[in-house]
This record gives C-alpha cells, sequence and structure tokens, in this order.
C-alpha cells in the first residue's frame, strides 16, 4: 500500500529533522525511487551471508 | 583416584599418552553420567553414542599405535548445537532449524576432530544463541548443576552444564555478549572468549557478525589453553579470521606472576552496575591473592559499562535482525517467545545510530589500548551476583547479571574463572581481560588464581 | 597565446633547465584570470603561495636539487582537502571561514613532491550536493561549453584542468565524483583501489566508499600524479599497508597480451550511452582488438544491482557524518545537499547493515569474473555534458551509474577521453582493473591515449 504524504511526513518527523511541508512534499514525490533502491539493496541473502567491512579489534 | 569423568583434560591426556586411561573408558565414563544425570540437566540435545565410541575405539588404536595426536587425543568434547556438524543435526535449539542437518562441519569442529578429540554430543544452547532460558522451544532450557532450580545462563548453557558435572571435559561456546562467560560464571568453569579473529567463524550460525567470537569451556584455565592451542587456526574463508603467529598458549601455565601489573576496573562494580557483596569480597581475595603472588594491582579507569551496553547492543540488533529479517517476516511462530522479541529490537534501530555505535567502538577500543599501556590485564568480576532461579528474568525486566559486553565490543580476550563460592554453596565469578592476541598471559593469570583460590577441587553435586 | 603542457613535457623541460616553473606558474595564473570568471573553477586562488612555491622549485632546478616529475609543476586541490592554514570551505555555508590546522596527507606528500599550489577548487557541496545555486560559491562550468555541467563533485578540479589552468589536482571519489568530471570535462581520473592512498585529513563523505585520487590531461600525468599520492598511512584505518609499485615503468609497454572484458550489459542495456559514448567505447575496443588484446564480453549482476547497495550505504554514512549538523542547521546546507542526505535519515541500521552483506556478494561476484581478466571496459559517463541547469536532482535514484560499481568493489577504475560528441563535448570511455593493479590500468589508458590522439586539441574557450 503506497503511504500517503501524512504518514510520510510522521516518518520524516521521527528523524529529528526541521523539514517544511514544503520540503517534505518535494521528498515526498521521489519516495517511491528511494523505496525501489532500498528494496534492491537489502533483498534476502543467505543465512551466513557476511558484510564486506570486517570487524578488526586491532583499530589503528 | 578421581572419577575418569571429572578429570580435566590435562589429567586425562597425561594418563592417556602413557596408556594409564582408555579413551574408550574415559569416554564411556562420560556417556554414562551423560544417561544418568542429564534428564536433570537438559544440557543435551543429542547425545552422539555410537560415533563417539568409535571415535574414541580410534583414537585408543591411534595412541596404541604410537601416534599420539595430542592433548586433545581421546578427550571427550560437547558442542553448542549452533556449530555445524557433518550429517548430524545442528537446531539452533529451534523449530525453525529442527530438521537442519550440515553437510560440512565448522572448520573449528574439524580441527578439534584433526586433535583427535571425540566429539560426544550436541549442547543445549538459548535459541539462536540469543533467546532463553525459554520454556516454549521443542527442547527444555538447561538446568544449573549446582542447584538444578536455577538458571544455568546462556547462551552457551549446555556447554556450561555438561562441563560443570562431568559429562564431557571441554565444550565449545560462542560468545556474541557474554555467552561463554555467562554460564561459565554460573556454572563455576572457565570460559575463555579469545580475541576477535583468532578462532574462525565458518560453520557457526552468526548471531552478529562483528561481536561473534567462539571459544572453549573447560574445568580449568589450563584446559581452556589446551582446547585453544587446537583451534587457533587463520580461515582464509573466514573474512574475520585473523593472520597471526600461533604461539604456546600453555607456556605460562604455572608461571609466576611476580611484576605482573592488574588494572583493577573497579567503576564497573562499584559504581556502574550494583554488584552483590559476596561477589566483591571475592574480587578482594583475588586482588590479596594477586599481590601475594607478586603482582602490582592498581585502580584503572575504561567508560561506564553502560556505554558497552550500549555499543554492544545497537551493533548486535542491527546485524541479528539483517540475518534474521526473512525468516521472522515469513514465519515468526517458529521462533520462541525470547528469541522473536529480542530480534525483532532490531528493527528499530536507525542506520545513523548503528553507524555512530561503529564509531564509538572505536574510541572505546582505543581508550582500553591505552589503558593496557599501564597494565598488562584487567580484573573485575564476570556476574554480579551468583545464579538466579530459572525463569526469573523475564523479557521486561531488563536485568543484566554479567559484566560481559565491554570484550565483545573492543574485541580483545576474557577469560572468566570461578574465584570462590558464595555462602549457598554456589560459584562465584572473576573476569581476566587482556590485550589483543594475548591469550596466554591471560590464560596465566586464571589459572594462577584457580589455584591460589583453591576452587577446583569443588564438584556440583547433582540432586 | 601561451602554450598548454602535460605535467610530463613540462617537468622534462624544467628537469633540462630549459623552462622556469615560474614561467610555467605565471602562464596557468594568467590563464585563471582570463577564464575562472567564467569557469568559477577556483574557490580561492593563492597567487602568492604559488609564487613562493615556484622560486623554490626554480632554486632547486638551478641547484640540481629537483624533487622528481612534480617538482615545480602548478596543481590545485579540490576544496574538502585540508590545507594548513589555508581555507577550506567544503564548497558549504557551514564551512565557510574554516582555517585547518594541518594539510590532509596527500596534499603534504604532494608538497614534499615540489608542487606548485595555485588554490583551492571548487566541488560539489560536501562533495555531494551540487551543481547548487543557493552556497556562497557559483558551481563550476564546462570549458567545452561553459553552459554546460562539469558533473561533481570533483567539478572545479576537472575543469580546471581541461582548461589547462592547473596541470593536475586532487579528487575524491565516492560514487563516482573524479570519473565523473573527467568524463564530462574530457580528461583523464583515477579512483585508485581503496586503500591505496591516504583519505586522512580529507573531509569524509562515506567511509567506506571515499577515495582520494589525481586528475590530469592525460593518462600519464595521473600515473605521476598518483606516484606522489600513494602509501600506506597507519593515521588511516583503511589504508592498506603494501608496497607502491612504480605506475610509470610499464606504462609504455603497449596493450598488447592484455585480457580485456566488455561489460556490454552495463552500457547498452543498464543505462544506455548516448551514440558517441557507444562510438568512443568501440573506437577504444578495436583500439584494443588491433594490438592484439583477447576481448571477450563479461556477464555481472544488472548495474541497479550494484548501484542499490552503494547509495544505500553513502547515504546512510554520509547522513551519520552529518546528523548533528542536520538537525541544527538544516538550512544553511544547500537544497540538494540537504536533500539527499534526508535519505540517509530513513535507513535502518539493519538495511544498512544488509546493504553491506550484498556489497560482499558483489566483490565475490566481481572477482570471479575478472579471475582470467586484466581490464574490463565499459563508459564512465552515459553521454555529453548536459545543461547545467538541466541537471535532475534525483540522478542518482533515477538511472544507474557506470562509476559506483567500482566503488563498492573498491577497484581501480580509469575515466579517459574517448572522442567528442554532440556539441563538440567530450565522451569516455572507463578501464577497470583488479584492486591494486592500478599500473595495468594505467598501461592500458596510456597506450590506447596515446594512439587516439583525441589529447590534440583543448577547449575553444582557451585555445
Amino acid at each position: 500500500m503506497p503511504l500517503s504524504l501524512d504518514a510520510f511526513g510522521r516518518m520524516l518527523d521521527e528523524t529529528g529533522l526541521p523539514l517544511t511541508d514544503a520540503q517534505k512534499s518535494v521528498l515526498f514525490d521521489a519516495y517511491p525511487m528511494f523505496q525501489a533502491m532500498l528494496a534492491r539493496a537489502t533483498a534476502p541473502l543467505p543465512r551466513e551471508a557476511e558484510p564486506a567491512v570486517v570487524f578488526d579489534p586491532d583499530v589503528r | 583416584m578421581t572419577e575418569p569423568y571429572f578429570l580435566t583434560i590435562a589429567q586425562a591426556s597425561a594418563l592417556i599418552r602413557v596408556r594409564k586411561l582408555s579413551p574408550v573408558e574415559l569416554t564411556e565414563a562420560c556417556l554414562a553420567r551423560v544417561k544418568r544425570l542429564d534428564g536433570r540437566l537438559n544440557s543435551h540435545l543429542l547425545l552422539l553414542e555410537e560415533q563417539a565410541l568409535a571415535d574414541a575405539a580410534q583414537a585408543e588404536a591411534e595412541i596404541a599405535a604410537g601416534d599420539w595426536k595430542g592433548p586433545l587425543h581421546g578427550i571427550p568434547i560437547g558442542l553448542k548445537d549452533i556449530f555445524n556438524t557433518a550429517g548430524i543435526p545442528t537446531t539452533a535449539h529451534s523449530a525453525l532449524f529442527k530438521e537442519h542437518v550440515p553437510a560440512e562441519d565448522a572448520f573449528t569442529v574439524s580441527l578439534l576432530r584433526d586433535a583427535g578429540a571425540v566429539i560426544t554430543s550436541k549442547l543445549a544452547t538459548w535459541e539462536f544463541a540469543i533467546g532463553g532460558s525459554s520454556f516454549d522451544l521443542p527442547w527444555p532450557p538447561a538446568r544449573n548443576p549446582w542447584e538444578v532450580s536455577l538458571d544455568p545462563s546462556g547462551s552457551s548453557s549446555g556447554s556450561a552444564v555438561a562441563v560443570a558435572a562431568g559429562l564431557c571435559l571441554g565444550a565449545m561456546g560462542s560468545d556474541t555478549g557474554g555467552s561463554i562467560r555467562g554460564p561459565a560464571a554460573w556454572c563455576g568453569i572457565a570460559g575463555l572468549k579469545p580475541t576477535y579473529g583468532l578462532l574462525s567463524r565458518r560453520g557457526i550460525l552468526p548471531l552478529s557478525f562483528s561481536l561473534d567470537h567462539a571459544g572453549p569451556m573447560c574445568w580449568t584455565s589450563e584446559d581452556c589453553a589446551l582446547m585453544l592451542q587446537a583451534l587457533a587456526c587463520h580461515d582464509p574463508a573466514d573474512s574475520g579470521s585473523a593472520s597471526v603467529p600461533v604461539t604456546d598458549y600453555s607456556a605460562g601455565i604455572g608461571a609466576g606472576l611476580s611484576g605482573l601489573r592488574v588494572g583493577v576496573v573497579r567503576h564497573f562494580f562499584e559504581a556502574d552496575l550494583l554488584t552483590d557483596p559476596e561477589t566483591i569480597a571475592a574480587l578482594e581475595a583475588s586482588v590479596a591473592a594477586l599481590a601475594d603472588m607478586g603482582a602490582v594491582t592498581t585502580d584503572v579507569r575504561l567508560s561506564p559499562f553502560g556505554t558497552y551496553i550500549d555499543v554492544g547492543s545497537l551493533i548486535a540488533r542491527s546485524e541479528s535482525y539483517a540475518i534474521h529479517q526473512h525468516w521472522l517476516r515469513t514465519t515468526p511462530e517458529l521462533y520462541g517467545a525470547f528469541a522473536r522479541h529480542r530480534l525483532m529490537a532490531g528493527a528499530f534501530v536507525t542506520a545513523a545510530d548503528y553507524i555512530n555505535a561503529l564509531r564509538e567502538r572505536t574510541r572505546l577500543i582505543a581508550e582500553l589500548a591505552e589503558v593496557m599501556r599501564t597494565v598488562d590485564v584487567v580484573i573485575f568480576p564476570t556476574a554480579r551476583c551468583p545464579a538466579r532461579p530459572i525463569g526469573e528474568d523475564s523479557m521486561a525486566s531488563g536485568f543484566q547479571p554479567f559484566f560481559n559486553r565491554a570484550f565483545n565490543v573492543t574485541g580483545s580476550p576474557a577469560l572468566s574463572i570461578c574465584n570462590g563460592f558464595s555462602d549457598t554453596g554456589l560459584p562465584l565469578s572473576l573476569q581476566i581481560g587482556g590485550r589483543p592476541f594475548e591469550e596466554a598471559l591471560v590464560l596465566q593469570v586464571g589459572h594462577a588464581l584457580e589455584r591460589a583460590m583453591g576452587t577446583r577441587a569443588r564438584r556440583p553435586v547433582v540432586s | 597565446m601561451d602554450p598548454f603542457f602535460t605535467i610530463a613535457e613540462a617537468s622534462a623541460l624544467i628537469a633540462a633547465r630549459k623552462f622556469s616553473p615560474v614561467e610555467l606558474t605565471r602562464i596557468c595564473l594568467n590563464r585563471i584570470a582570463a577564464h575562472d570568471a567564467t569557469l568559477h573553477s577556483f574557490l580561492l586562488l593563492t597567487e602568492e603561495r604559488a609564487f613562493a612555491d615556484a622560486r623554490a622549485a626554480e632554486a632547486r632546478m638551478q641547484s640540481g636539487a629537483l624533487k622528481g616529475p612534480l617538482d615545480g609543476i602548478p596543481i590545485g586541490h579540490k576544496d574538502i582537502y585540508n590545507t594548513a592554514g589555508i581555507r577550506t570551505t567544503a564548497h558549504s555555508r557551514l564551512l565557510e571561514h574554516t582555517i585547518p590546522a594541518e594539510d590532509a596527507v596527500v596534499v603534504g606528500k604532494w608538497t614534499e613532491a615540489g608542487t606548485v599550489l595555485m588554490g583551492k577548487l571548487a566541488t560539489h557541496e560536501f562533495a555531494i550536493g551540487g551543481p547548487s545555486f543557493d552556497l556562497p560559491w557559483p558551481p563550476a562550468r564546462n570549458p567545452w561549453n561553459p553552459d554546460h555541467f562539469t558533473a561533481g563533485s570533483s567539478s572545479g578540479t576537472g575543469a580546471a584542468v581541461a582548461a589547462g589552468l592547473v596541470l593536475g589536482g586532487t579528487g575524491s571519489d565516492t560514487g563516482g565524483s573524479i570519473r565523473g568530471p573527467a568524463a564530462l570535462c574530457g580528461i583523464a581520473g583515477i579512483k585508485p583501489t581503496y586503500g591505496l592512498c591516504s583519505r586522512r585529513g580529507v573531509l569524509p563523505l562515506s567511509f567506506t566508499l571515499d577515495h582520494t585520487g589525481p586528475m590530469a590531461w592525460t593518462v600519464r600525468d595521473c600515473a605521476l600524479l598518483l606516484q606522489a599520492m600513494a602509501g600506506y598511512d597507519p593515521g588511516d584505518p583503511a589504508s592498506a599497508d603494501r608496497a607502491v609499485p612504480d605506475f610509470s615503468a610499464d606504462i609504455d609497454r603497449g596493450a598488447k597480451g592484455l585480457r580485456v572484458g566488455v561489460i556490454r550489459h552495463f552500457h547498452a542495456t543498464d543505462n544506455p550511452v548516448s551514440p558517441a559514448t557507444l562510438q568512443g567505447i568501440e573506437h577504444a575496443l578495436d583500439f584494443f582488438r588491433q594490438e592484439g588484446a583477447e576481448i571477450r564480453d563479461v556477464t555481472l549482476s544488472p548495474m541497479a544491482d550494484y548501484n542499490a547497495p552503494g547509495w544505500i550505504i553513502l547515504l546512510t554514512e554520509a547522513y551519520a557524518v552529518h546528523e548533528p549538523w542536520m538537525k541544527e542547521r538544516f538550512n544553511d546546507y544547500g537544497e540538494l545537499m540537504r536533500d539527499r542526505l534526508v535519505w540517509g535519515a530513513l535507513v535502518r541500521g539493519t538495511e544498512y547493515v544488509q546493504a553491506l552483506r550484498r556489497r560482499r556478494a558483489l566483490c565475490l561476484e566481481m572477482r570471479n569474473a575478472m579471475a582470467d581478466l586484466d581490464i574490463l571496459i565499459t563508459a564512465s559517463a552515459a553521454a555529453e555534458a548536459p545543461k547545467i541547469h538541466e541537471v535532475p536532482k534525483w540522478t542518482m535514484l533515477e538511472k544507474p551509474t557506470f562509476t559506483m560499481p567500482f566503488n563498492v568493489t573498491g577497484q581501480p577504475a580509469l575515466s579517459l577521453c574517448s572522442g567528442y560528441g554532440a556539441g563538440g563535448l567530450p565522451v569516455s570511455v572507463q578501464i577497470i582493473g583488479k584492486p591494486f593493479q592500478e599500473a595495468t590500468v594505467l598501461r592500458a589508458g596510456h597506450a590506447y591515449e596515446s594512439a587516439a590522439q583525441w589529447r590534440a586539441k583543448r577547449p575553444d574557450l582557451v585555445s
């Protein structure tokens, strides 16, 4: 179900960023594109798949 | 003579090597004890009786033929059930993995087999190493051998229970937020979380990539050193594996502590998390014992323990949710309530908070490194109090019984040992932390304190 | 009219004492005076410093103490590179008056090599927000036609090098910020392997994707500049501790025997390129074929699959860096920057982790695809430069870029001119190598470039 502008605005409010309604509306128009990109970036992977950035306890 | 199942690995292997103890008899003694006691302890999800006896017989034959492979040859070892075993179910104590039979051994398991160890069992864990102690899973939770109404803690609960009760001589655990050291503390054994990257994570069900550590759990620090020797090996197939020279982890066992600089992280237990008087008294007695042995103790200061909890939780939640997200969405009913709720918490962490937690982690590591220029090891309790009744810590309580997160966040080695007993006869605990890859020193201090505090003669009596 | 020089040419003349660095610097300053009011490539001109550097180089020339091929060469730094005592703004109101105390590591290295610092060059705000008209400085313009876009974010470097205002400069590349402007301004720019060049003292955009690298008129000049930029920096946690090869040693060896993979689906279907861009790619491939290179098509995941985790990681890490200012000084940022970064606030930690897991899978795919290849070829930009007022706000969300895949994998990637298309604007080709195989990439690029003759012409504006 597509998100309403109101719901999108509430989601932005949760970030704590001081956005005006006009600014929210500009972002709302691009939101479907962002969602599509996020979905593509986070598609399921095998349980054992590792992340690209690996922790090293010998921090410099 | 001590019953064979109560021998330490060091004792048993010395006898096996000179053929005064048969690996088959030792294995049979452990198996019989499992059958006799585990109905009350619930530490075993699967007993590998036939295979263990065959392996023990093979070990015996090899040793008889003069092919002694080392201190683990013919020694009964159990595995937390998140370690993959080829052709043998590996369930993570979860309905979701009830039918899971891996094709390959975890790399650490194959190293144990190469060392001649006899794998006797797949041991109870919290579900996926996070959800427990739970009563809504296909298997019941493990029980504390010192008093079966008490919680052994987790997530490597079966490993700690089995070792303490003499059901096997050593076990593998894993530690993402304290899952080796917590149960080691409450069950009165030694448990080592090595440096991140020293032991391969390949073939162990992941919980949180950058915080997951595999490690040995044994009756003594000396035994942890023997197991570690077989397990420390660079694994190019594990992206987090460190390529460091192998050292002799037993070299310092029994050596003196004269001149050793020990830092006491006093604010952890005096200011940050309220700690019970008996635990503090045992710590002070340990400090006195260290001084008697010639060590120099000073108080040191790190960030408040709460900072480690916050940083560790933000990282662990985000990483473990990424692993489980697909299954939480499609088959949430196959998780127990604890695992489901704890994993679901990861859905709400913002990426900025996760990244800033990683940046804070870097600062905490640098801070510890700075402190470790002035001392060789740091000490503080493992548990704030002895074991609590099982089922008492509800999901909502948020009670933090352990000082464990710190060394998962920094990735440096930490050993939990038993340094005394409460008035009610429950084990008390001490944690020894070291610099990255200085496991040998940490184990040396653990061994010395176990000797000085005289805790290793007392075993639980399972009633 | 003053002549144009490449670094290699000028450096040979200086070494032969036939040409003074002071004279060369004067030529560049004259050109800046004549054209930068149109091009806006400089945010700050450091004329006095330039003459001081040039006179010092001249003195070294006269005393036979030249430091190497970069001694006396006029260069500029993208204004996210910290310069000690010299204003460094990131092209942003937030840092409008910031004067760093220390040089970025690579700035120091170039100074040490004897370069002449001409000034600080325009960028997109914090290397992401542009082309913007609501910042304290206007955006840079394309010297091939000032109505057109330079691409970003190393826009000032791209424009200044193409117009001969400097002979080389620094860029930074997080999703294509070196290769994009190199492509649209018709010059050469290389994004080296992640970890080859220090990032310390360069304002971060996205820790795990940020690369520093050189931009110049020719590939050979890029090799000379890279030589003075590469090397281990213990103060940069991502820096690679490995020996730096001589990037010019084999640069004239030609393309014979190279195994070339063409990622045809990237530029044919995933984001179809302009006719002239396609012609340029084919022109380059014809050259390699004639030289006896082995050429075959390579199929990877769709280009959008590489872009998606790249942009999610970039926006998220950038937001984590800027979060405090985004909350307190939102409207001090330009509109493009703040609106783009808002997306980063909407990403959850677990999604970021998931994007990092996808990234690893893509790195493995790329490694396998290149197992028996030396270089890959595709476009570096989809088409000739658009008009600067017609650049869409959400380019990164709308179409996948050709550059981001190699920020995701971290491997070296070079953009170089492959002809001229609509309106006489340059088109380009991208040559990609295996990690730390910059020398191979530069050799292939130089072979094509020196055969192709595209370097014979400079923009009409400055000719």
